[in-house]
């Protein structure tokens, strides 16, 4: 479920500090520098790394 | 020490948390708290790091400032979101946003739960801009708050979990002050809890009201350094 456009704006990768973006079907943010995905879960996005899922690079 | 996960901790916390806390004690300290925030972020937008249930998002949604919480606990945050609507879950020690990001940045009952205090509160600053505030609690030892823990028997968590299962570190006023992560330079203190010997003393008549009615006067005097929780604000310097 997507979260507020607020929010998107001040949201960060947690490990590169770098900027995120809504995956395909707005489920997680990406993060293309780490590739990694960020899941959202209730309307609130998870920004914890050890829960964030690997992309193929 | 046996602490177990702080997620676990906070998750089972989440429950009961709430219980309890609208009035009396809890409200009090909490009030006090977010009207301490409110003074140095009037405008602007202003990070609450384990924000818990909401309850200083929700005060400070009230006093018209913006507001986003973060906090580790699933289970926290599910009962934060009828209170606020910015809320993300993430860790102390790696935020998820920019350097800068925030006017102010508070952390209120929760950084004498990190063991990695340090790092977290390098963490906090990281994400005031120049010229912001960092507004961080500890707990002191040399309160009335701190002298009962040393007597009294742990309090229930939840089912199975009560308070020593998790880190708790206290840390007097000059301590905290040596904790600031470089660039932050003191402006003042809010001492919470000085004098009420314990929680329902608050809800007794004639003497609850006296009792509140002291603790703020006493807040921002000169004795905040023997407040139980001691609220040390910081502002980043100009560069």
């Amino acid at each position: 479920m997507p979260i507020s456009e607020e929010l998107l704006s001040i949201l960060a990768c947690p490990k590169c500090k770098g900027p995120v973006h809504y995956n395909g079907d707005q489920t997680g943010l990406v993060c293309d520098h780490c590739h990694l995905l960020y899941r959202i879960e209730d309307e609130i996005p998870v920004m914890l790394i050890d829960e964030a899922q690997p992309l193929a690079s | 020490m046996r602490a177990m996960d702080p997620t676990a901790y906070y998750d089972a916390f989440s429950r009961s948390y709430d219980r309890r806390r609208r009035v009396g004690y809890h409200a009090l300290v909490d009030d006090l708290e977010a009207e301490l925030v409110a003074r140095f972020a009037p405008r602007g937008l202003v990070l609450d790091a384990g924000c818990g249930t909401g309850q200083i998002l929700e005060r400070l949604g009230r006093a018209g400032i913006r507001a986003c919480g973060v906090d580790l606990s699933s289970g926290m945050l599910r009962q934060a979101r009828s209170r606020a609507p910015l809320l993300v879950r993430g860790d102390l020690v790696a935020l998820p946003f920019g350097d800068g990001r925030f006017d102010a940045v508070c952390c209120f009952k929760v950084l004498a739960h990190v063991p990695e205090v340090g790092r977290a509160l390098a963490e906090l600053g990281r994400l005031v801009r120049p010229g912001g505030f960092l507004i961080a609690e500890f707990y002191n030892p040399h309160s009335v708050r701190g002298a009962l823990w040393r007597l009294k028997r742990p309090g229930r968590i939840a089912a199975g979990v009560d308070e020593r299962d998790i880190h708790l570190r206290f840390d007097a006023p000059a301590a905290a002050r040596q904790l600031l992560p470089p660039g932050f330079e003191p402006v003042t203190a809010r001492g919470i809890r000085l004098l009420t010997p314990f929680a329902q003393a608050l809800r007794l008549p004639l003497v609850g009201p006296l009792l509140a009615r002291a603790e703020r006067v006493l807040a921002d005097g000169t004795l905040a350094g023997l407040g139980s929780f001691y609220c040390l604000v910081a502002q980043r310097e100009i560069r």
